[in-house]
């Protein structure tokens, strides 16, 4: 787990250089009671409202085939979410209870299915939505991609 | 968010033809089938992810994200994500149209 973690790290700060600024991350546990069980990590970010994430998801693509971010994360092991979904919510009162957290045992987040103990979380700052800057962003970071494979 | 649906009737055809069926087995035949879990249903259906070409992948990691249990969520889904997601499943370079050329 120390290594995926590691790596999960070097996924976001290779998003962040390219101007991705998630609001919260976290690996977790995903499908774990079928054949399909795997890690995943999760991004929540605002940017699902504002621009969807088709056009995210399609630059995460192009980024990994760039060989901007890891080899270890293929996109297909990354789900975006909006700052709206229960996983968002879940997450951030995980988080808020990190300090005191007396159970470090990885535990299901509300009815996503999704598990994850605290340690596996990576990045949480809930960040205010602001469609004006989102629309900014996502074009900066477009134009980033797009010149990985310039 | 009747795109999620498109792609998982989509695969069950794929499921039906990879394996001859000419009806949809009982639940009690086959309770495996019973699901609405994307991921499994790809790999029930025997489709790899990695397979999808390159201009498919981003679209099929969209549809990936549809949950049945979202008709049953009172969070209303932004324009602009409703929007992406029928472009992943319908789109000239949509889920369904792949699946159906498979």
């Amino acid at each position: 787990m120390e290594r995926r973690l590691a790596v999960g790290r070097d996924y976001l700060a290779a998003l962040m250089r390219l101007g991705f600024q998630p609001d919260a991350a976290a690996w977790a546990l995903v499908d774990s009671e079928t054949e399909s069980r795997r890690f995943e990590l999760a991004i929540i970010t605002h940017w699902v409202d504002t621009i969807g994430s088709l056009p995210i998801y399609e630059l995460l693509f192009e980024a990994y085939r760039s060989g901007a971010t890891p080899r270890e994360i293929d996109p297909f092991n990354v789900s975006l979410f909006s700052p709206k979904a229960q996983l968002a919510d879940d997450l951030a009162e995980y988080a808020a209870q990190l300090d005191k957290a007396h159970d470090p045992a990885p535990r299901p987040m509300g009815a996503s299915g999704y598990v994850i103990a605290p340690s596996w979380i990576l990045i949480h700052r809930p960040a205010p939505n602001r469609r004006h800057d989102d629309l900014h962003q996502f074009a900066a970071f477009k134009t980033n991609v797009a010149q990985l494979a310039a | 968010m009747a795109a999620g649906y498109a792609v998982e009737f989509a695969l069950k055809a794929c499921v039906m033809r990879r394996e001859g069926l000419g009806a949809w087995p009982a639940k009690k035949t086959r309770p495996e089938l019973y699901t609405h879990n994307l991921r499994e249903l790809f790999r029930l259906a025997g489709i790899e992810l990695g397979s999808a070409p390159e201009e498919v992948r981003a679209p099929l990691r969209t549809v990936l994200d549809w949950d049945r249990a979202l008709e049953y969520n009172l969070t209303v889904i932004s324009p602009a994500q409703a929007r992406t997601m029928v472009a992943a499943a319908f789109g000239e370079s949509g889920v369904v149209a792949w699946l159906i050329g498979l």
